[in-house]
């Protein structure tokens, strides 16, 4: 994949570097210099909205990998999420187990339960593993409820405020430190993964599982793994949302919280890692952004920002809706995809034809 | 458990049973003709249900009239959802398609959430209140208005598919679409009257079931529960979808009877994940043969 026009690999090394060209490790760097000024240069309330999208970007990743890559499509992520934040939440509660191996706990737990539910997955494919994946984030609720309502109440349980090494994490700023080396991590780790042996036997699976199995990759494993590495990530970003939100019921993880972040990863462009961060970011922010864009339009089109005022509700629910189906129908490759094309735009101006 | 106990759970649990049967029956038909699962369905009831209750409450039209104007505002409102939306996803992945019909069942809900508020409604009173009583067991009545309708309409469907021409058509191309396009069936043609017999469908369920309970935007979550119905049966089987239906229906009654109410809506998810890993195609579906 060259960047430039005319640039062309000419050893198998070159195969290989993650960053091709000088200008990559350059704009490497000034990410990294824009993810430690960050938290100096934002106020609390956008510190407090990156942290969700980086908590959602880590959920999207994961089931990027299952579904992005290795194309098992599955609606039990919320599932997931809840079973991550509960496992994280009754073992700091009962147990009193430290945030540091509570979360990756969860994370085994909601494997396990993600292994499980991959085995039928060898047998079913397209709508009848979405139906299989419906059906385990319905079971999965009602046996969470069960859990939650004699040992907590319908009120459910409270986490103990987060502390690492001794030092209290009680604002968004703090917070920010836990979540980003976090979500670099999962970034660093779900683009290597693409690049290993197991990774291109994922996207032969989605391709084409017969097919990839005559040519040698072996279905059970390749599909497995991915609901592992999958449902553990999402149980992780269910672990981290409920030490962030410091309190957690079954009711916060419907079945529209799965679907949100299948729109997310759609919305961003399916299979790939850029793109599921920026369906995470805008997805994330879309509900932030409407009374922002009512209170824009007040000048000028005053009808329209007062009936939006007053349907705010509405509105959002509505429009993550429309943008799903905008995408799907005017852009499948979603905002990766627009994003390439005004790299190729700009690449190859004014030969472009 | 005495025999009219469990005659009493078996004939609510068929009434239930039937408004999942006609949910189903949608499923199965959108599933037949094109190959996706509609999960905007539910929300075609919940539209449908507020349609027939404006007719009622603010015109105040007779009950049947209400629900013949709802089946046919339905039937439109299906197929231009096809003509508009689905039509261009023809060829996309399965998934996406998918996740089209759930930013579609967003859209819905917002909009009619929009429209009429999000408090609870009920119908004006339609059917009596006052149980029948058959072999000791007691019937409500629009438990039975229930069951007649749906089966009305799967003997009106039979009738259709079995005589008319567009019914001819549409199995024709549910059967092999290719060999159907090539003797000139109008593909869009087929995929938007399955789309408007769906929702007609569709229709009927949601008024029937907003008429049995109270009811907000929130009522066509009923339709995530037909899946199982759907599934039991076998996706691409209409005597399936039917028999599914009362079956799960069933089910769900004698398991909220035998371990609770709470247990209801999960106990048909557990058949559903037992069949599927049993016998994966359904009770009465086709297996699949791939070619790569």
């Amino acid at each position: 994949m060259a960047t430039f026009s005319g640039y062309f690999k000419t050893k198998y090394a070159a195969e290989k570097v993650i960053s091709e060209t000088r200008l990559d490790r350059f704009w490497f760097v000034v990410l990294w210099a824009l993810l430690i000024v960050t938290p100096f240069a934002f106020g609390s309330y956008s510190l407090f909205l990156l942290n969700q999208v980086m908590i959602n970007t880590i959920a999207v990743l994961g089931l990027n990998i299952l579904t992005g890559f290795t194309g098992q499509v599955s609606l039990g992520n919320a599932a997931f999420s809840a079973i991550g934040a509960f496992v994280a939440g009754g073992l700091a509660v009962q147990v009193g187990i430290p945030f540091w191996l509570a979360v990756p706990v969860a994370g085994i737990v909601a494997m396990g339960v993600g292994i499980l539910i991959g085995l039928p997955s060898l047998r079913l494919k397209g709508l009848y593993l979405v139906l299989a994946t419906l059906a385990l984030h319905f079971i999965a609720s009602y046996v969470l409820l069960k859990y939650q309502i004699p040992n907590f109440g319908p009120t459910g349980l409270k986490v103990p405020r987060l502390e690492l090494f001794s030092i209290k994490i009680r604002d968004d700023g703090a917070w920010y430190w836990v979540l980003m080396p976090t979500t670099y991590l999962v970034v660093w780790f779900s683009v290597n993964l693409i690049r290993t042996r197991t990774g291109r036997a994922y996207v032969a699976v989605r391709d084409n599982d017969i097919a990839a199995s005559c040519i040698g990759v072996n279905l059970a494993h390749a599909k497995l793994s991915a609901f592992a590495v999958s449902s553990f990530l999402v149980g992780i970003a269910g672990a981290l949302n409920a030490y962030y939100v410091g309190h957690i019921t079954v009711e916060q993880y419907p079945l529209s919280l799965a679907i949100d972040y299948v729109a997310m990863m759609i919305v961003g462009g399916m299979g790939s890692v850029v793109g599921s961060i920026m369906g995470a970011v805008f997805m994330t922010l879309l509900p932030y952004i409407v009374p922002w864009v009512a209170g824009l339009l007040q000048t000028i089109l005053p009808f329209l920002s007062g009936w939006i005022s007053a349907h705010l509700f509405e509105v959002r629910a509505g429009l993550s809706g429309l943008v799903v189906m905008l995408v799907l129908l005017l852009k499948p490759e979603g905002l990766y995809g627009i994003w390439n094309d005004v790299r190729t735009y700009f690449r190859e101006w004014p030969y472009n034809y | 458990m005495n025999p009219t106990v469990l005659l009493q759970l078996v004939v609510s649990g068929v009434a239930v049973g039937s408004i999942y049967a006609l949910v189903a029956l949608g499923f199965v038909l959108i599933y037949k003709a094109s190959g996706i699962l509609n999960f905007a369905h539910g929300e075609f009831m919940m539209a449908s249900a507020y349609v027939a209750y404006s007719l009622m409450a603010s015109l105040h039209f007779p009950f049947w009239i209400s629900l013949l104007i709802t089946m046919a505002v339905a039937a439109l409102m299906g197929a231009v959802v096809h003509l508009l939306v689905l039509r261009h996803m023809v060829g996309e992945p399965l998934f996406s398609v998918v996740m089209v019909t759930i930013g579609l069942s967003s859209l819905m809900r917002a909009l009619v959430g929009g429209t009429y508020g999000y408090i609870e409604r009920t119908f004006p009173p339609t059917f009596s209140q006052v149980p029948r009583t058959l072999l000791s067991a007691k019937l409500s009545v629009v438990d039975l208005a229930v069951v007649a309708a749906a089966a009305v309409l799967v003997v009106g469907f039979v009738i259709f598919f079995k005589y008319s021409p567009l019914g001819i058509r549409m199995k024709a191309a549910a059967d092999y679409q290719e060999a159907a396009v090539i003797s000139g069936v109008n593909i869009n043609k087929v995929l938007a009257a399955s789309w408007a017999i769906a929702s007609l469908a569709a229709a009927v369920a949601g008024v029937f079931l907003a008429n049995m309970q109270v009811f907000n935007t929130e009522i066509g979550s009923i339709a995530l529960r037909a899946f199982p119905a759907a599934i039991v049966g076998g996706l691409d089987s209409v005597g399936g979808a039917i028999l599914g239906g009362i079956t799960i229906g069933v089910i769900e009654v004698l398991a909220g009877f035998l371990f609770g109410a709470e247990t209801r809506a999960v106990a048909s998810f557990v058949v559903l994940l037992l069949v599927l890993i049993v016998r994966p195609y359904g009770l009465f579906g086709q297996h699949e043969v791939e070619r790569v």
